[in-house]
């Protein structure tokens, strides 16, 4: 089910908070489990015994290495296992076939790969499940007795399937006792109704373009077409990600929950180490905080400071899908971060101009690493060089004039709201609660229609 | 409880509204009748899924509940309305693959070919050529109207060359079949009304010119197209697929011509009372009233034909087709005693059918998008 659906805002929100308002606080977490439990098996039948095998594995690893304090061996021994455990079925489910078609390449033999579907979130719930894992063992945390509330952590519903990655600290004392303010309810809407409306009003619209170019293929449009695809590509993926980010925040504020922010208008940043800071936080912060650290972060030589680095680019690329380009994206940020560190910072920081022409430059030749990256894992193959030879070899043609004409307003409008200049509008005018209520009616209300008249409305995260 | 709801209305009036505007919804929406066709799209809407345990665990349920829902979302017509409007602002010039062209010509977007499919039919066209040497055909493709139409497109949309790939099919066949080209008849008479505005199908002015070009090319004549128009009746307000789909608001629709064409017409050995279908002329789906809408096979008789043959010998055509030529069909009544009609779409084996009968032509008329798309080509091969 997804948020931005029908059948999500008219009969599970409906449902779902009508009872949650009602119920005592010491029933609330069963309903919220239950109804996330309800939400996942919904969509995910098949792999919903998956999910729930890593919650009692690790609800009982952490009780465990919570009493192991005089027996550090078998303390270490409980964690190992069901890190592996955890860990395991995302290598195996995500990464097994791409394991065997690169054994294969190497080897020349030709193992048959196994027909496997990703389960629904596993990427998500997966790197949740293990930061509470591992801050319990590392005495950060005490181990949750109750079965509920643990279960209630990893599979809400808000943020189950797409992030943002919420880590057990982050919301540990809100399982415990929270609170509904009017303030609170009114900032859940407002921000489920602005994550709505980007997804569905300005991600949606402007993805199709990407798609339109692919369908076309590279090879037969022209070079401000491709362009226009990819920069197309990089506001969609903003916007749906963002969005979906907004819509989850917004829900789990009106329950009472606080999660952490995910995206903090990375395209205005001014190098790509700024724009790490602003895009995707929470995954980035977790890396930063299992990973990195845990190797020894900076506090050690240069060369094993850039294995570190390498390692944590590496998995972030790696985690966005299973094949070599999310790879190759992860590394080429690795590559300017280096860079910039380097030399290039001292020279970004003179011009606002220049420097952001330089950021977003970088970025968008990113996404189409990261763009074509979606279309292998969707079986297409060899389009990465068409791609790039049509961006960078110049092809004329009159097409790019018809999409400019079609897409333009929406263009204008989606690079708008992708800066802060939105959100300054907001605060200027958030004391004219009518104002505030007329733009939310108008958002919510034309995305209901383009939501009953969706001809296109993809879900990205199937693939991470 | 009260002190609080006041409280929520003052701090945050939007999030008492929303509350509301979902509730009301959900509770209209779960009211409402069930709807089984909606005559704004001309199609029928997804009513509520069975449940099984294998669809539930194939994850299809989750699909298909969804579709059913939004299906049947209240003031489902309302909603796409207030899309098609939003859109038209946003300056887009298409909507669901519909383009938005000059003087109200709603055309299908045809910018991509499935290569698989396309290069398979072309291929089942070829075997079927290959396959009965001894028989006289006639290839025709029909451009679609965006390909006749070009001046009125919207200004640099990349289309497929309909005009070269229809070449290239027909360089392709053998030199024993005839094939007719119509980009020179059509194109000629552009400016008149050949195609719908708000359909993808050709006007019965249109298929009456490629009927008459097929007769020319036979040596052959047809009468002229005023003593039809003469004896025709129309139908206003046609809105087509076109527009079903694009649900441009303030399209304008489109009138239908119904020549009166004294003929007899039996529609898989059921004999009609007329050539038209008069409950469809009261539907949405006006342009299924030709022939009877699709059927697998319709034989047309009458007293027309203009060229009978030496010795009382009864003269057939057969016509192998899609939907453009259902109004196409009776003006073959001008130039055979019989002209039999068969749809691949409800066809198992071709080759009954030409080993029951013989032929004095056969002709196989497609138009371009369904030549390209249509599934069901491989019949030609049985």
């Amino acid at each position: 089910m997804l948020f931005s659906s029908i059948l999500f805002l008219f009969r599970f929100i409906p449902a779902v908070f009508l009872v949650y308002y009602l119920l005592p606080f010491r029933f609330k977490n069963l309903w919220l489990f239950l109804c996330s439990l309800f939400f996942y098996a919904w969509g995910e039948p098949k792999y919903f015994p998956i999910m729930l095998s890593c919650i009692v594995v690790n609800y009982l690893a952490a009780l465990i290495i919570g009493r192991l304090e005089r027996r550090p061996g078998l303390r270490r021994a409980v964690f190992l296992i069901s890190l592996v455990f955890t860990a395991g079925w995302l290598l195996f489910f995500k990464y097994m076939n791409f394991f065997i078609g690169n054994f294969n390449a190497v080897t020349g033999l030709s193992l048959p790969l196994l027909k496997l579907a990703l389960p629904l979130g596993i990427s998500f719930y997966t790197f949740q499940i293990l930061s509470y894992t591992v801050d319990v063992y590392y005495g950060r945390v005490p181990a949750e007795r109750n079965f509920v509330r643990f279960g209630t952590f990893v599979t809400l519903f808000p943020q189950l399937i797409a992030g943002p990655i919420v880590k057990y600290t982050d919301i540990n004392e809100e399982l415990h006792a929270r609170t509904v303010t009017p303030d609170m309810l009114g900032d859940g809407v407002r921000l489920f109704i602005a994550g709505l409306g980007s997804k569905v009003l300005i991600a949606n619209s402007i993805g199709s373009l990407w798609d339109h170019v692919v369908a076309l293929g590279f090879q037969n449009v022209s070079t401000p077409l491709c362009w226009m695809g990819l920069i197309a590509f990089s506001l969609y993926i903003y916007f749906d990600f963002s969005g979906y980010s907004l819509m989850a925040i917004g829900l789990g504020r009106a329950m009472g929950f606080h999660f952490p922010q995910n995206f903090n208008f990375p395209y205005i940043s001014r190098s790509a180490t700024e724009f790490w800071r602003r895009w995707h936080m929470t995954l980035g912060s977790w890396f930063r905080e299992y990973v990195y650290i845990p190797l020894g972060g900076n506090r050690v030589g240069r060369a094993r400071h850039f294995f570190n680095l390498f390692i944590v680019w590496f998995l972030t690329g790696f985690w966005h899908g299973a094949n070599w380009l999310f790879v190759i994206w992860g590394l080429y940020f690795l590559v300017l971060l280096v860079l910039e560190k380097s030399f290039l910072l001292r020279y970004l920081e003179k011009s606002r101009v220049l420097s952001r022409i330089y950021l977003l430059l970088v970025v968008v030749i990113s996404w189409g690493f990261f763009a074509i990256g979606l279309q292998e894992l969707q079986g297409a193959h060899g389009l990465l060089p068409q791609l790039f030879s049509r961006l960078f070899s110049w092809q004329g043609g009159s097409d790019w004039v018809y999409y400019l004409r079609s897409y333009g307003v929406t263009f204008a409008l989606a690079i708008f709201f992708a800066t802060p200049a939105i959100k300054r509008i907001y605060e200027r005018f958030a004391k004219m609660k009518w104002l505030v209520t007329l733009g939310l009616a108008a958002t919510l209300l034309l995305s209901v229609g383009y939501l009953v008249d969706a001809s296109y409305n993809p879900f990205l995260y199937f693939n991470f | 409880m009260k002190e609080r709801f006041v409280k929520l209305w003052r701090a945050c009036p939007w999030a008492v509204l929303f509350a509301a505007f979902i509730l009301l919804f959900t509770a209209l929406d779960m009211a409402a009748p069930t709807r089984t066709r909606s005559e704004m799209e001309n199609r029928e809407l997804k009513t509520r899924p069975k449940l099984s345990w294998r669809v539930l665990m194939d994850g299809e349920y989750d699909e298909k509940f969804d579709s059913y829902i939004n299906d049947q979302f209240v003031g489902r017509d309302g909603w796409i309305t207030l899309k098609s409007l939003c859109e038209s602002l946003l300056g887009k010039t298409e909507n669901n693959g519909i383009l938005y062209g000059k003087d109200g010509y709603l055309f299908v977007k045809l910018d991509t070919l499935d290569r698989g499919r396309s290069e398979d039919n072309l291929r089942y066209v070829r075997e079927f050529f290959d396959k009965y040497p001894e028989l006289p055909i006639t290839f025709c493709v029909i451009p679609n109207s965006s390909a006749v139409l070009t001046d009125k497109l919207p200004f640099g949309v990349p289309l497929i060359d309909q005009a070269a790939v229809i070449a290239g099919a027909y360089d392709s066949a053998p030199e024993r079949v005839a094939t007719l080209d119509l980009f020179p008849v059509l194109s000629a008479h552009r400016e008149e009304d050949i195609y719908y505005r708000t359909d993808h199908h050709w006007t019965v002015y249109g298929a009456y010119l490629a009927a008459q070009a097929y007769a020319q090319q036979k040596g052959m004549e047809l009468p002229p197209f005023a003593e039809f128009e003469a004896t025709a009746r129309t139908v206003e307000g046609f809105y087509g697929t076109s527009y079903s789909k694009a649900k441009k608001v303030g399209t304008a629709p489109d009138r239908m011509l119904l020549p009166d064409i004294p003929l007899t017409i039996t529609v898989n050995g059921e004999q009609k009372p007329g050539l038209y279908d008069e409950e469809k002329l009261l539907t949405r789906d006006k342009y299924a009233a030709y022939l009877w809408g699709n059927n697998n096979f319709t034989v047309l008789t009458g007293t027309n034909n203009r060229y009978p043959a030496a010795g009382g010998r009864k003269t057939r055509v057969l016509l192998i087709k899609d939907s453009f030529a259902n109004s196409f069909a009776p003006f073959l009544t001008y130039l055979y005693d019989e002209v039999d009609i068969l749809d691949l779409r409800y066809v198992n084996q071709l080759s009954g059918y030409l080993d029951a009968a013989e032929y004095d032509d056969i002709l196989l008329m497609y138009n371009f998008e369904s030549l390209m798309t249509d599934p069901y080509l491989a019949t030609l091969r049985y």
